[in-house]
């Protein structure tokens, strides 16, 4: 039990951005692009995160961004998996020129790092939350891709693939059957570890302004803003300071404990 | 063993007083005095002939003398390396006399040649001349009449010669030292005949001034004939947080465009001053797009203006220190703030207007719509000064009245100009500064370079035209700019916000800091450092 506490911790963090984020317009405090107050009122009754430089509730702000950072993360963790895994798949079951062509491309885009990559994509295309989305699901695929072809490879070397190969079995049909299914578990707590980094990946962005909007409600922008204020409004980048680091904590150590209860 | 210690800490402490005061006596008035300034932005060119940057004038402004300068308090024209000139009565020839007595840093001595030369590299192509050549305006040819007298002969009456002639792109540099160096190299090696002489230059890290002995014809606008600080350092801080720690820390004497809020705190600290100084030119503002629905309608303009609490957002963004714009031009010589057409918060009135047009929320959603076509506006902001917090603040003021709004930072200036280009925007931020408000003439003309709000009236260029060549009267060319100012608030072309007012913050030891009418440069030959 004692063992299983900081995942319970985790778990709970996890479950309240869960609920906060589905009941956002009911308990917050307006909208989050208004403003409510004197600007940079330090936590009250009335504000009880305080207000921005502009005068809107940070509050609000939060559970508006519980909304936008989890589900913006959770939308890039699945164009990684898909992209990543697709492509480790057909690595893996298909050896020869085409797995040595993926791993090469794969090789050379991991020397450029992950969230570099993410950030010449936006660079490219332009800021927006989608574009910071994309370059960080896209970003975060050439790692996973290799992870994935790693756990993949493992089971191609099993018994039973090798009979159902003997029976003549085709490549794809033991992907889809053998492969796939058994590769799932590990695949999640991959896909669970991953999920942080790729939050890390959208905050960093955000907080680089890349989201375009200067008034989205999101953690990484917020934090962005309250650094200018770091003395008079300290408040400002401590909330979703907070936020963002808890968050990953949890995911990460819920990671963990998933990969963990594999090997018992 | 207990008196040998005592008398050693007792010879230990005479001699440290000792040192103290030899110490002390050193730093009196025989040290060279140093002073150093905080640059805002590293500029990428720094050659005021060839390059555009407004930072480069804060140290270059004393470096080089112009033909004439332009009085801050009065906005009258005053002699500088002219002692004086005459204007046509075409508009067409502009004759100035120079001072005999002007040598260059590097001895080259200043007459109608090194004018001649000076003009004739700002308006070679190869060049690429940024700003200069443009503040030239419909110049024709520069005709040497003696050695000491040049006309200036244009092809049309151009009105902003004068105030064009008075800035730091348009002084007057050594041709030995631009010819000896060449165009890319020059930067590094810049001569002119001001108080103060360039000493080194290397970017991204300071720019060194000191002071010229043999100055001799400081214009009326400067109060000492000559510098009192032997060394001005110039270093950059761009980012804006870095700035009030780098004065507070001691780094730095004096430096501009803090940030309001760490303004106010130093404000009221003794150890320094805060002068908070206006610029002269557009106030920030938000261009409507004529050219697409439902800005294309001056009712709706209307009404967006009335929607945006300007004195919140001004003193939200910029403290106390700025009051809300009403008109797109503003200098000492100029005064076109006019107080018949202000559009002030009226959020009701807004929504009447916009419920006059057509535009109603019916349907329970909260968004107006007119032929079930949702009210919608997209605002396109620069991402410098603090132009995305106020679009931050117009987007939930126009959210309050009705519309839906999507608001877009453009990165730099180039994806500014490229979302300028598609046309898919209903407000738009862009403004430069000058003295002169001829600088209006490319934003309101038909086929003006900065027409963004895409309006096109034959009058109003007319208007615009015929004040750029009122060259003789100044009185007649206030009342045509006056005429336009109505004009455009009448058709309520853009959403104006406030005129831009410099923090600058210097420690107590600095004195005599005052400013050249552009607003931008200090007036370095007259600072003096206290002990």
């Amino acid at each position: 039990m004692r063992r299983d506490l900081p995942a319970l911790l985790s778990a709970v963090w996890l479950f309240i951005v869960c609920m906060v984020s589905i009941t956002a317009p009911m308990i917050s405090n307006g909208s989050p692009y208004q403003p409510v107050a004197e600007p940079l009122t330090p936590p009250s009754q009335h504000n009880i995160l305080g207000t921005d430089a502009l005068g809107r509730d940070v509050w609000t702000r939060m559970v508006y961004g519980a909304r936008l950072n989890p589900g913006a993360s959770l939308l890039a963790t699945a164009i990684t998996v898909v992209i990543g895994g697709f492509s480790g798949l057909i690595a893996a079951s298909i050896s020869g020129w085409l797995d040595r062509t993926i791993m090469w491309i794969t090789n050379a885009m991991l020397a450029i790092p992950g969230l570099l990559l993410a950030m010449l994509f936006v660079a490219a295309m332009g800021p927006g939350l989608p574009t910071v989305i994309l370059a960080v699901g896209f970003g975060g695929a050439p790692g996973f891709a290799r992870l994935a072809r790693t756990i993949f490879h493992q089971f191609r070397e099993r018994g039973y693939v090798t009979a159902a190969v003997a029976l003549g079995a085709g490549r794809s049909w033991v992907a889809q059957h053998h492969i796939l299914p058994n590769a799932q578990s590990q695949l999640l707590s991959l896909a669970t570890t991953h999920f942080a980094w790729a939050f890390m990946g959208t905050t960093t962005l955000t907080f680089l302004g890349l989201a375009g909007d200067p008034s989205i409600p999101e953690w990484g922008a917020m934090l962005n803003t309250g650094r200018a204020h770091l003395i008079d409004a300290p408040w400002l980048a401590l909330f979703p300071g907070l936020a963002i680091s808890l968050t990953i904590l949890a995911v990460q150590s819920l990671g963990a404990r998933l990969a963990n209860s594999e090997d018992d | 063993m207990k008196s040998r210690i005592q008398s050693l800490t007792l010879i230990t402490l005479v001699f440290s007083f000792l040192f103290l005061s030899i110490a002390a006596c050193s730093t009196g008035p025989e040290e060279p005095s140093t002073l150093i300034y905080g640059l805002t932005l590293a500029p990428t060119g720094i050659d005021p002939h060839l390059n555009a940057s407004s930072e480069l004038g804060i140290p270059l402004h004393s470096v080089y003398d112009t033909l004439v300068f332009l009085n801050p308090d009065t906005g009258k024209f005053v002699p500088g390396l002219a002692d004086n000139w005459t204007i046509s009565p075409d508009g067409l020839t502009y004759t100035f006399t120079l001072r005999r007595d002007v040598i260059f840093h590097d001895g080259t001595p200043f007459n109608a040649q090194a004018v001649l030369a000076n003009l004739d590299r700002i308006r070679d192509p190869d060049n690429h001349s940024q700003k200069a050549v443009f503040m030239l305006g419909p110049l024709e040819e520069v005709e040497i009449i003696d050695d000491y007298t040049v006309a200036i002969h244009l092809s049309e009456p151009y009105a902003p010669l004068l105030d064009s002639l008075s800035d730091v792109y348009l002084g007057m540099a050594s041709p030995t030292a631009f010819e000896t160096w060449g165009p890319a190299e020059y930067q590094f090696h810049q001569v002119g005949t001001g108080p103060y002489r360039l000493v080194e230059y290397i970017p991204n890290d300071r720019l060194t001034l000191d002071r010229n002995p043999d100055y001799a014809w400081a214009p009326s606008i400067y109060l000492q004939p000559q510098a009192d600080i032997e060394n001005i350092i110039f270093r950059f801080y761009e980012d804006s947080s870095t700035r009030a720690l780098a004065l507070e820390s001691g780094e730095i004497d004096i430096i501009g465009e803090v940030p309001p809020h760490d303004a106010t705190r130093l404000s009221v600290d003794a150890d320094f001053t805060l002068y908070p100084v206006s610029i002269p030119g557009q106030p920030m503002q938000f261009f409507f797009n004529t050219q697409l629905p439902p800005t294309d309608d001056a009712i709706v303009r209307r009404a967006l203006i009335h929607a945006v609490d300007r004195s919140y957002a001004v003193n939200t963004v910029f403290g106390v220190y700025s009051v809300v714009a009403h008109s797109p031009f503003s200098a000492s010589a100029f005064n076109l703030e006019s107080q018949d057409l202000i559009l002030d918060y009226d959020p009701t009135r807004a929504e009447a207007l916009l419920e006059a047009t057509g535009w109603t929320a019916e349907d329970g959603d909260g968004i107006r719509s007119k032929n079930n076509i949702p009210l919608e506006l997209r605002i396109v902001s620069p991402p410098w000064g603090s132009n995305s917090e106020i679009a931050q603040l117009i987007r939930a003021d126009w959210e309050t009245i009705g519309a839906r709004v999507i608001l877009e930072v453009a990165p730099g200036f180039g994806p500014l100009k490229q979302a300028q280009t598609q046309g898919e925007y209903h407000a738009i931020g862009i403004n430069f500064f000058g003295t002169d408000p001829d600088l209006l003439r490319s934003f309101f003309s038909s086929n003006g370079l900065y027409n963004w709000t895409g309006f096109a009236d034959p009058e109003q260029d007319q208007l615009l035209l015929q004040a750029a060549q009122t060259s003789l009267d100044p009185e007649e060319r206030l009342r045509l700019y006056q005429q336009f100012v109505s004009d455009v608030q009448e058709e309520a072309l853009l959403l104006p916000i406030r005129f831009y007012v410099n923090l600058i913050v210097a420690n107590k030891r600095v004195e005599g800091l005052h400013f050249s009418a552009q607003g931008w440069y200090p007036i370095l030959i007259d600072l003096r450092i206290t002990h």
